[in-house]
């Protein structure tokens, strides 16, 4: 596949050197520029480009608010079943961790609906874990159709598709995906995903281009930071937003940060993301993909956030929680990672006002 | 009110206007009042005694501010006789300094103007040299005493726009004085632009005076500096707000 | 007597700068005069003697940039 070859040609690449020899000037020209090369991308995420971070935030702000203005888009997330036959050893719904399952019915479904409508929020993300027959396209559809009489916008966060699957969601009202690569170094995936359909590399690295031939509007991609090298990691997702962005001119990219927290199954991450370098990989994001979304989950805690809200994000998730029927109060289940952030919708919201932000619910609605 | 304040005197206004090149005189006095320009230009010359023409004084309402320039001088001793002549003859302690040796392009002699600049500041006069935007030269222009700097935008009546906007933002930036943009504005953008680039005011002579109707052009440049003008203040104000902390934007990380 | 008026020399009846002025025809208000390279205003006008290759510019504000 065409970004893999992005991938073998990284293999070569001496990053040490690299970062040796990136000096001030190179920094301090990438930050200027108008259109970034992936060298460019390099220097800005080199351990020396942390003495810039408030020239590249001031910069990375000017170019955000020139292309999205000074507004955060809200969604909220709703995972409808956690069973998986994944093991992927960082995640609370490895197959092999003994959480409470549950996997919500249509009406259940609804009643969660309902219920998150309530917030004002139009844009939800449905979320499942894999398991094939339980969780199968047709409930996928199903549970689709009944979130459409709810919100204006439905992106969806599961296992991947095929091109085919995509376009039939498509038509019935989903406008996008979201599904993070977890780790773009080939040995390190490998070894965190142990089973399932998820070992296999390749068809989860070719999964955003299956839905943008699907023709969904809006897809999300992201590392999980923790698993691999950090610069690395951030490097390789910034050159995939970059090469969908140029070869599907008809989709929306954004880039998430999610870092690892503390799950079921106690995986210790090797790699930390520290907040100073999370918020230089937000700036060189940002210079390096004007047009991308930046999306930031309440993995991250409130004040950090909303630090962040100047800085070129565009999407916040609010009020969520993680576990399976949390909203409407259905039994408990486990949620699949912590939540950080607990304020409501509305204290998310006048968080974002406070900062001279707008909050915009609804940007997107399909006529289907 | 954000005043342009040139030697202690304020004005409203922040376009100044000149005299030259009028098909006829009668549009000045129209042309200061549709545009609310409050400074205006004007040479000194020999009579022609065989066929004395009308004094310009006559068409300029007594409210605005004469801007008598230095034009025809090469050097500084003859500008500033000629300036002191045009106070001598009541014009006011305004003057335009404008040494030009050069008949081609029109360039100004900074390096005259400067000595010129000097005399008559001492002397009393408020004094707005126009030249070619110079960094060094417009900080020895400040030394020598000038009001305000008047840098060219492009050449005198060539209506290029502002040609020089690198240098002129590095004048902005760097000398504290108001700085004009003097000459080349050709059209209402330009004005506005220049003013977006934080100049305290435009010098528009020709563009005005050779439109066929300027009163109205006048009033379309007065309508852009404006607009230029607010939009450099709401630049500004936002740029402020983070004037505070050393590093506003990331300064949380450090907190800890 | 012959003195150098706006650069040329010119023999004149007047005996001062008055009327110099009013022999010229010129608008005694628009005019500006440098009487041997001193500007006179108009009250004086009348006591500025003219002598003998007496240099007297004639000037005026006109249209200019």
């Amino acid at each position: 596949m065409s970004f893999y070859k992005e991938i073998e040609k990284f293999k070569n690449f001496d990053m040490e050197k690299y970062m040796d020899e990136v000096t001030y000037e190179d920094i301090k020209k990438s930050i200027r520029k108008e259109k970034l090369t992936k060298f460019d991308f390099l220097n800005l995420l080199s351990p020396k480009a942390k003495d810039h971070l408030e020239e590249m935030a001031k910069e990375a702000q000017r170019r955000s608010i020139q292309q999205f203005g000074k507004v955060i888009s809200l969604y909220i997330p709703m995972y409808i079943s956690n069973y998986c036959t994944n093991e992927c050893t960082y995640c609370g719904f490895n197959k092999n961790n003994k959480i409470d399952r549950k996997h919500l019915k249509l009406n259940e479904i609804e009643a969660e609906a309902i219920e998150i409508a309530k917030t004002g929020i139009r844009h939800i993300l449905l979320l499942t874990g894999e398991a094939e027959g339980l969780v199968g396209v047709d409930y996928i559809e199903d549970a689709v159709k009944i979130l459409k009489k709810y919100f204006d916008s439905v992106v969806i966060e599961i296992y991947p598709l095929e091109t085919e699957e995509y376009k039939r969601l498509g038509k019935i009202g989903v406008d996008g995906l979201t599904i993070y690569q977890e780790v773009y170094e080939e040995k390190i995936y490998k070894s965190v995903h142990l089973g399932g359909k998820k070992a296999d590399y390749m068809w989860r690295l070719e999964t955003p281009e299956r839905g943008a031939k699907a023709g969904l509007r809006s897809i999300n991609i992201g590392p999980l930071f923790g698993l691999g090298n950090l610069v690395e990691e951030a490097y390789l997702s910034g050159l995939h937003a970059k090469y969908l962005t140029d070869k599907y001119l008809n989709s929306e990219f954004s880039i998430s940060l999610p870092r690892i927290n503390d799950a079921e199954g106690g995986y210790k991450s090797k790699y930390i993301l520290d907040d100073a370098s999370f918020v230089q990989f937000v700036l060189a994001y940002r210079l390096f993909l004007p047009k991308a979304g930046i999306n930031i989950s309440t993995r991250e805690i409130a004040e950090f956030r909303d630090n962040l809200i100047g800085l070129g994000v565009t999407k916040f998730s609010a009020g969520s929680k993680t576990n399976v029927g949390a909203y409407s109060d259905l039994e408990k289940s486990t949620p699949q990672f912590e939540i950080s952030d607990n304020r409501s919708v509305k204290e998310t919201e006048d968080a974002i006002r406070a900062r001279g932000y707008q909050v915009v619910h609804k940007d997107w609605e399909l006529i289907v | 009110m954000d005043k342009l304040i040139l030697g202690g005197v304020e004005f409203k206004s922040r376009l100044l206007t000149g005299t030259g090149k009028f098909s006829s005189k009668d549009e000045i006095p129209k042309m200061l009042k549709a545009s609310g320009s409050q400074i205006i230009t004007m040479a000194l010359r020999r009579v022609n005694l065989n066929n004395s023409d009308e004094n310009i004084l006559n068409y300029i309402p007594k409210d605005i501010t004469l801007l008598p320039n230095t034009s025809g001088a090469r050097n500084a001793e003859e500008a500033i006789k000629i300036a002191r002549i045009a106070r001598a003859a009541g014009c006011g302690d305004f003057i335009k300094i404008e040494v030009i040796n050069d008949m081609k392009y029109l360039m100004p002699d900074n390096a005259e103007t400067i000595k010129a600049t000097k005399v008559l500041a001492d002397e009393g006069f408020i004094v707005l040299p126009y030249m070619t935007p110079d960094l060094i030269a417009g900080q020895r222009l400040k030394e020598a005493g000038a009001a305000a700097v008047m840098p060219l935008g492009s050449p005198i009546g060539s209506n290029r726009g502002i040609e020089t906007k690198a240098m002129i933002e590095i004048m902005i930036e760097n000398i504290d004085l108001p700085i004009i943009v003097d000459a080349g504005i050709g059209k209402p953008s330009q004005a506005a632009e220049a003013m977006e680039m934080g100049a305290a005011a435009v010098l528009v002579n020709t563009a005005i005076a050779c439109s066929p109707n300027p009163a109205e052009m006048g009033k379309a440049f007065a309508l852009a500096v404006k607009a230029g003008r607010m939009a450099y203040k709401a630049k500004m104000a936002e740029e402020s707000r983070y004037a505070n902390a050393s590093s506003p934007l990331t300064g949380f990380l450090h907190n800890n | 007597m012959e003195i150098t008026l706006n650069g040329e020399v010119k023999k004149v009846e007047s005996s001062n700068i008055y009327d110099l002025v009013k022999s010229l025809n010129l608008d005694s208000d628009g005019v500006v005069i440098l009487h041997n390279d001193e500007v006179i205003k108009k009250e004086f006008w009348s006591r500025s003697n003219l002598n003998l290759k007496d240099n007297v510019e004639v000037l005026y504000f006109v249209s200019g940039g």
